[in-house]
């Protein structure tokens, strides 16, 4: 028996079912992140005291007298390599997608594996900023700033993780699908992008509000 | 929404955030003197300018390339 509508569109949603099924997932997502967000902005704005750096931790960090506040002791540098990081790959992952349209599944290769060394570095960046961290003593437990900010960012690599695993299934194994159904799988590896957009994009709001704002 | 809608959507959305950067950076630079954010507003006016260089050119690839 055939499944019907992998490959054609569906005529009263005018999509196929993956990518229903990865709208639907992608807006389960939205509320996810969109919770833990707006969690953020109700403390911030709030709690007075939430963006104030504790007494403690400023003499641990070596900051001096006076008070400090939250993000200042955050690496915006790094974060924002790690912005560049995540827009690159979102290029390398629509040029993927165009090379199997347009059957150069070599080139798909390439981007895709570009793609996912992104991934891995922007994880391996990470890892350097969360170790910088925790050698210093703070930890999501030290004040409820850094709670909040280890929630979404560790949240977020995690869809990160999920994007290598999902994109390298797609560069490796199952990339076998494409000499026997090409079509749905070129579809499947849009449907892989417009995860990693997602994840890109929720980057795209963390960034400027946790680090910089 | 297709790949291709949602890719030029995000590239909007990365160049609205080198202007809020730059913006943040400016704004850094007058009150705290720290080079470094003059530095990091300088790389983004740089960014945006080529995603909006990319997005026009991506907008006319997409096209070509048909439904």
């Amino acid at each position: 028996m055939q499944i019907p509508y992998t490959v054609e569109e569906r005529p009263d949603t005018g999509l196929y079912n993956a990518k229903l099924g990865v709208w639907l997932f992608l807006a389960s997502e939205v509320m996810l992140f969109g919770a833990l967000f707006s969690s953020y902005v109700l403390l911030r704005t709030g709690d007075p005291a939430f963006m104030t750096i504790p007494h403690a931790v400023a003499e641990a960090l070596h900051l001096g007298e006076g008070a400090h506040r939250w993000p200042g002791e955050l690496n915006v540098p790094l974060a924002f390599l790690n912005t560049l990081v995540l827009i690159f790959s979102s290029v390398t992952i629509v040029m993927s997608w165009a090379s199997l349209r347009l059957k150069q599944f070599g080139k798909y290769r390439l981007w895709m594996g570009l793609t996912i060394l992104c991934a891995l570095g922007f994880m391996c960046i990470k890892a350097v900023e969360y170790n910088a961290k925790f050698s210093h003593g703070l930890f999501p437990a030290t004040s409820n700033f850094l709670g909040i900010y280890f929630a979404l960012t560790g949240l977020h690599a995690l869809h990160v993780i999920g994007g290598v695993v999902v994109n390298g299934y797609l560069w490796g194994p199952g990339a076998k699908m494409w000499k026997t159904e090409p079509e749905r799988f070129t579809n499947r590896v849009e449907v892989a992008g417009l995860y990693w957009h997602f994840v890109d994009l929720v980057w795209i709001f963390l960034f400027p509000s946790l680090y910089l704002l | 929404m297709s790949l291709r809608a949602f890719h030029l959507f995000f590239i909007a959305a990365a160049i609205v955030m080198c202007g809020l950067v730059t913006a943040w950076g400016v704004h850094d630079y007058r009150h705290h003197d720290v080079g470094g954010s003059l530095a990091l507003a300088a790389l983004c006016v740089l960014l945006g300018l080529g995603l909006m260089l990319y997005w026009a050119r991506v907008y006319r690839k997409f096209k070509e390339l048909g439904r």
